[in-house]
């Protein structure tokens, strides 16, 4: 990553002045306590990956960043009190709404929202002794609201890994008894149809063969459409949000979903063909079983969902 | 021998498998933090920028998660200010929630299974009131349709029974009911009509015959409405005036209502002359005049037939063998048409001095009462 050359320095300044004029609250603060978190938003994401950048691209970057929320926090980090007041006064619902979604309840939410503030206001000291706060991350090119809701979820994945590795090890151990106790009862396993080991290994070797084609063909894809496909099936994210996110029109983001699909499918087909062996007759009978049991499940599964959805309707 | 659990190779599995070392240069050994997430999620984020970090999104589960929940929470929390702003604009958002929804909380289904009891016993009791005012009104049309079987509606007297069915004997009592009820609108075959009335009328020649009974003679139109028998012919149907009274002095003779409106005009005219003075005692002396409008346009009688609410307005009693009718107050005898009338006051020297016979009926009846007597009509207060 290059830095911001000194030929741009002026172009900096008059934005900066710019923006500060924009803030409809200064906080009292002046250019030159703004200007260091701009230079540093400007590196961040204007100069990644040995980017070439022209002035004007300086003065579009930050004519878009939020002027007030920016001098909020930037207020907040050199300690004002006024500021701080309006911070926890204007956001605090925001964080505990977030806390809210992501935990599993109010106490636990209660108790991520007091870290997030804590985070926020910096309890830690470096060696000089300032304090280390999460403020000093904000470049105000989003929202401080959004920003305030992805720290949530930050914090929130760190404190659970934290707690996770507790119940990893407990899960390790628990595994380790069901399979030595396995071992021990395998004299009283009678075995089915289904365990026949022949049908076991080829529907194994099916599986993998079409886990590792499916791998490869997303793998190939674009970055974006990748992205797509990833949100969508495993976040499960609406195309309407994912459209949103990515600055398209929801019938744009279908269009590219499908487009992907397709991709997809193409991958497979000539994944399982060239390097598994498989005939396009055995590509296209198991695509067929597979959609077909899917279908399947997933029409019981709209069944279930639509109950519950209207016993959910009925009870609110 | 038992093997020792690696942590070295378990933690490069999870860095290979979560995609670490796959992404953008500065994110290659590190996730990215909130503020990249947020502007990314927000798409506030340059170009150039956003395609680096959309490779590490799609490579790395933990910052894909994380950016998949900051696009959840934005995308509701838009929902809910937008929500909240319709709130505060338009109070009657309450109004939007679903009905069934307010149903079944507790408090509102009791109320709304009260209001069901409340809406089923009305309308029962409406239902049995309605019952019970159809008999009611049952029983006085059943009173009153026995007025067209004894001397029909177009003629007030009863004690001929001559007089009887005498314009309308080709309707049954129930065509007579929708004949008044209808107003008009029902047909009558005049040429049965003129046969009946050929054969019931004691005096024939007194009656005047009605311009509907000539166009039945020369067959013009048989199916002319009754009423239009029963009205002069520049009358209204929809609301002629009341019949006038025959002035001719006689009392009790069956003809001297008359029915037919240029008939009585010339009646009238040939009378007018000779019976000045006889018309001024029948101003002073006749019934109240007809309203303009409504039930007691239709003189004293009262049953007339171009009423369609005579019977529920008709109030007769019986005393002395007579049969009165009331009006504005007073009784009428059946048999009074206008004549003048000997004024008595109840209590009176004259009052004592009439017949015994008459005194009952006054007694009997009570309030102003008009009385044809032994040929004369006394009003009795």
């Amino acid at each position: 990553m290059t830095l911001l050359a000194d030929k741009y320095n002026s172009t900096v300044d008059e934005s900066v002045a710019d923006l500060m004029s924009r803030a409809s609250e200064s906080r009292s603060l002046d250019a030159a306590a703004v200007r260091p978190r701009i230079v540093a938003a400007i590196n961040k994401y204007l100069l990644i990956g040995d980017n070439t950048v022209e002035k004007n691209d300086i003065r579009s970057f930050i004519d878009e960043i939020r002027a007030d929320d920016l001098c909020l926090i930037i207020a907040c980090e050199q300690g004002d009190a006024k500021a701080w007041e309006n911070l926890v006064a204007n956001f605090d619902a925001t964080v505990k709404s977030a806390a809210r979604k992501i935990t599993s309840n109010n106490e636990d939410a209660e108790d991520l929202a007091s870290s997030i503030w804590a985070e926020l206001y910096g309890l830690r000291q470096d060696a000089e002794g300032n304090r280390k706060s999460k403020l000093a991350y904000y470049s105000g090119r989003g929202s401080l609201a959004g920003w305030l809701r992805a720290v949530v979820s930050q914090l929130a994945v760190d404190q659970f890994r934290k707690q996770s590795k507790f119940v990893q090890i407990e899960e390790n151990r628990e595994f380790e008894n069901l399979v030595s106790e396995a071992a021990r009862n395998d004299n009283n396993h009678f075995p089915t149809r289904d365990d026949n080991p022949e049908d076991l290994f080829t529907d194994k070797q099916t599986e993998a063969d079409v886990s590792r084609a499916l791998s490869a063909s997303i793998a190939s894809l674009e970055s974006e459409g990748r992205l797509i496909v990833k949100l969508y099936y495993f976040e499960g994210l609406k195309l309407k949000d994912i459209a949103a996110a990515f600055g398209y029109h929801e019938a744009t983001a279908s269009r590219r979903l499908t487009r992907v699909q397709n991709e997809i499918r193409k991958g497979v087909e000539s994944e399982l063909c060239n390097k598994y062996g498989w005939t396009e007759s055995d590509v296209k009978r198991h695509l067929s079983e597979t959609a077909e049991g899917l279908g399947l499940n997933l029409e019981t599964l709209f069944a279930v969902l639509l109950i519950l959805a209207f016993m959910q309707e009925m009870a609110a | 021998m038992e093997l020792e659990f690696d942590k070295e190779i378990d933690a490069m599995l999870r860095k290979a498998r979560s995609g670490i070392g796959t992404g953008v240069g500065t994110a290659g050994s590190a996730h990215l933090d909130a503020d990249i997430i947020a502007a990314f999620a927000e798409n506030a984020l340059p170009q150039h920028s956003k395609l680096l970090y959309m490779e590490h999104f799609a490579d790395c589960g933990r910052c894909r998660k994380q950016l998949s929940q900051a696009i959840t929470m934005n995308s509701e929390a838009d929902a809910a200010a937008a929500s909240s702003i319709s709130a505060v604009s338009m109070p009657e958002a309450e109004a939007m929630v679903p009905w069934y929804e307010k149903l079944l909380k507790t408090q509102d289904l009791a109320l709304a299974m009260g209001a069901l009891l409340l809406a089923f016993t009305g309308s029962i009791g409406y239902l049995l009131m309605q019952g019970g005012m159809g008999e009611s009104a049952t029983s006085v049309s059943q009173v009153t349709e026995q007025d067209p079987a004894r001397g029909g509606p177009f003629f007030g007297s009863d004690d001929d029974a001559s007089n009887t069915n005498a314009n309308v004997s080709p309707m049954s009592n129930s065509a007579g009911v929708a004949l008044q009820a209808a107003n008009s609108n029902a047909v009558v075959d005049l040429k049965d009509r003129e046969a009946d009335k050929a054969s019931n009328r004691s005096e024939p020649a007194a009656v005047l015959s009605t311009t509907g009974t000539e166009k039945s003679a020369s067959g013009a139109d048989t199916t002319a409405p009754a009423m239009k028998e029963t009205l002069p012919s520049d009358a209204k149907p929809a609301a002629p005036p009341p019949p006038p009274f025959q002035i001719d002095g006689s009392s009790g003779s069956e003809n001297d209502f008359i029915i037919d409106g240029q008939e009585a005009k010339e009646t009238e005219l040939s009378k007018k002359r000779s019976e000045s003075d006889d018309r001024a005692r029948y101003r002073r002396d006749a019934p109240p005049a007809a309203a303009k409008s409504g039930p007691a346009r239709a003189g004293p009688l009262q049953n007339q037939s171009n009423q369609s609410n005579t019977f529920d307005m008709t109030v007769t009693r019986n005393a002395g063998g007579k049969k009165f009718n009331n009006r504005d107050g007073a009784w009428y005898d059946t048999e009074y048409r206008g004549q003048s009338t000997i004024n008595i006051r109840r209590g009176t020297d004259e009052y004592n001095k009439l017949d015994s016979g008459l005194r009952d009926i006054a007694n009997t009846i009570g309030g102003t009462v008009v009385v044809v007597w032994k040929g004369k009509a006394y009003r009795i207060r």
